[in-house]
């Protein structure tokens, strides 16, 4: 028998130290690295950072999808109400998949298979969670996610290649919450839409969230979106959490130079602004971090200390997490 | 012709495929072409007038006439009754043979295309040696080991057929296994199984279809070569190959007994062609809608 070790003074969901690599041409490839995260049902957590900084990887560990080949779980612990989900078996992981924890996907143009008619791609998850095998009853269900999500039932015979982007992002919301899941993990899932469509799908996400009292990792790298719908923020850097706080905390008084430089690069609607103001440099090439601290080289307030030994978290004045040993610095806005 | 409304309507695949090809005049005679063949192949022993191994040695030779329309052959059997009645021999061995070999190919192919890695490597490679063998001269030492016969034949041909289409569906798998929704399916909770048959077959499907319509065709000229040289099927079936190759030795003296089966193999192959032409057309995702 398969020993669970449950734990019901945990928070809903809790990832420690996770890591994670990829080898690609025999240089392993630092995807992830000792990230560690809470969240609690029915909140929101927002992962923030910018394109390989590791989001979708920490959201696919979870899942336990990372391509077989290539990658692996170097280290840490997921646990979802107390449970190791890296510890399970396939058989115990499947019934977690799209069941207790779904996934939104980011390109709804091709998160959808396009030979199969969009109400049977809902049906599918559906079928394959259910004790049933009630076609009907499956098909009855997807109706209702249709419907839920906004499209007109009529339209669960119709083909991928006959919605609008927005309405395959509906589809493609309907198949992750049909089971109604306790975790949604949602990787940038307003990333392909224009902004009034975007606007739309936020609410849609926020009301089902609510309706349903879901947990929601928001993984994005629009500073706006978390503003709307997120509870505690993370900012990701180079496959680790640099900043972790709730929103309040992180939008009101951002203390790592990465996270002011995010902000500062937001230009400001009321000023006649002639120059973005982008952070200088690149991310890390994540086969040869840095020694120290990762983001030490495009820092401004970086010291011999920072580029010598790896940064732990501190706590800054109003108790939120920052991966920076200058916060005081920082804060004085010294050089 | 009505216009469809786009939309409303959700034909299922094969209907927009028959309405994208109704438009494709060629196709539509390839398939009318082949239709009429096998209809006539299936009905053969009730429409043809004269037993197809029955000898008449007074008409030995006969040019067409109103009695013979095909003529007679060198034995004086009707050669429109056999043109007629080989059809179910050779359209049939070109199906079938075709058949198993994309069964057998298609089941490899997506194992390597799916997995990938080392059973991919090994696979592949077993393939390549395969291939290595020029099809005719395969079929030929197949055909060789298990001896004449439409069953053997069938064999010969199928396992002649696999390794083609095995690297043409691991190639299209290779292609679709990148995509996103393949992960969406393994975010559901599908087993690898269930990704392979019913999301990424779908969607690798159709450059198949064109290549075993046209597979058919080339089968049907392999099997006939094969007859030609003795070993396919052996006379007294009508084969038009076997047929062929019966009356190569008259072809100065009498070459109707070449022209008719020569042109039945030559007219279904046309037809096949026109036909998986007008299939690459029509399944072709970048001329929906």
């Amino acid at each position: 028998m398969h020993q669970k070790e449950i734990n019901t003074d945990m928070p809903f969901l809790s990832i420690k130290d996770l890591k994670v690599e990829y080898k690609s041409d025999g240089q392993i490839v630092h995807a992830v690295n000792d990230v560690s995260l809470q969240l609690e049902r029915g909140k929101t957590l927002g992962l923030v950072g910018e394109t390989g900084a590791g989001k979708t990887t920490i959201a696919k560990s979870i899942l336990r999808i990372l391509p077989d080949v290539g990658s692996h779980i170097a280290n840490g612990e997921i646990y979802l109400e107390g449970e190791n989900l890296l510890k399970l078996t396939e058989t115990d992981m499947r019934k977690i998949r799209g069941n207790k924890v779904s996934m939104i996907f980011q390109d709804p143009m091709t998160a959808l298979n396009p030979v199969l008619r969009v109400g049977d791609q809902i049906a599918e998850v559906v079928s394959l969670h259910s004790d049933s095998n009630n076609r009907a009853e499956h098909e009855k269900r997807a109706k209702e996610m249709l419907e839920i999500v906004g499209i007109p039932a009529e339209r669960y015979y119709s083909y991928p290649h006959q919605f609008s982007g927005g309405m395959k992002q509906r589809v493609v919301i309907a198949i992750a919450l049909a089971c109604n899941p306790d975790l949604l993990l949602a990787d940038e899932p307003t990333t392909a839409l224009d902004v009034t469509i975007q606007a739309q799908v936020l609410d849609l996400i926020a009301e089902l969230r609510n309706k349903y009292n879901t947990a929601m990792l928001l993984i994005t790298h629009d500073m706006g979106v978390v503003a709307q719908v997120c509870d505690t923020v993370a900012v990701i850097y180079a496959g680790s959490i640099i900043e972790y706080g709730t929103k309040q905390q992180i939008f009101k008084h951002p203390s790592h130079p990465y996270t002011i430089g995010l902000f500062g690069a937001i230009p400001d609607m009321n000023e006649d602004e002639e120059w973005l103001h982008p952070i200088d440099g690149l991310p890390p090439d994540p086969t040869n971090l840095p020694q120290g601290c990762s983001f030490a080289p495009r820092c401004k307030f970086a010291t011999d200390a920072c580029r010598m030994e790896s940064v732990s978290m501190h706590t800054t004045q109003d108790g939120h997490d920052c991966r920076c040993c200058r916060i005081e610095a920082v804060m004085k806005g010294e050089d | 012709m009505p216009k469809t409304t786009g939309h409303a309507k959700n034909q299922g695949g094969f209907t927009a495929v028959m309405r994208q090809m109704s438009k494709n005049k060629a196709a539509m005679l390839g398939l009318l072409i082949l239709s009429t063949e096998i209809i006539l192949a299936i009905l053969a022993p009730y429409i043809i007038p004269y037993d197809y191994s029955f000898m008449d040695m007074a008409n030995m030779f006969a040019t067409p006439s109103f009695s013979h329309p095909f003529g007679c052959d060198d034995m004086g059997r009707d050669i429109f009754s056999r043109v007629l009645f080989g059809a179910r021999y050779s359209i049939s061995i070109g199906i079938i043979a075709v058949a198993i070999g994309s069964v057998i190919g298609c089941t490899i192919g997506a194992i390597a295309g799916f997995f990938g890695g080392q059973v991919d490597n090994l696979i592949m490679r077993f393939l390549d040696i395969i291939q290595a063998i020029p099809g005719m001269l395969l079929m030929i030492v197949i055909s060789a080991v298990l001896g004449p016969g439409y069953f053997n034949t069938i064999v010969a041909l199928s396992i002649g057929s696999i390794s083609g289409m095995a690297r043409m569906l691991r190639a299209q798998m290779l292609k679709e296994r990148e995509n996103e929704y393949i992960e969406a399916a393994q975010s559901i909770n599908c087993s690898k199984f269930r990704i392979i048959t019913s999301h990424l077959l779908p969607n690798c499907i159709s450059p198949m279809i064109v290549s075993a319509t046209m597979g058919v065709a080339q089968t049907i000229t392999m099997a006939a070569g094969l007859s030609f040289i003795g070993l396919g099927v052996q006379p007294p079936i009508p084969e038009w190959g076997a047929m062929l190759s019966a009356a190569r030795q008259f072809i100065r003296q009498a070459p109707h007994l070449v022209y008719f089966p020569g042109l039945a193999i030559a007219v279904t192959v046309l037809a096949l062609n026109l036909l998986g032409d007008g299939l690459r057309d029509a399944l072709d995702p970048k001329l929906k809608n």
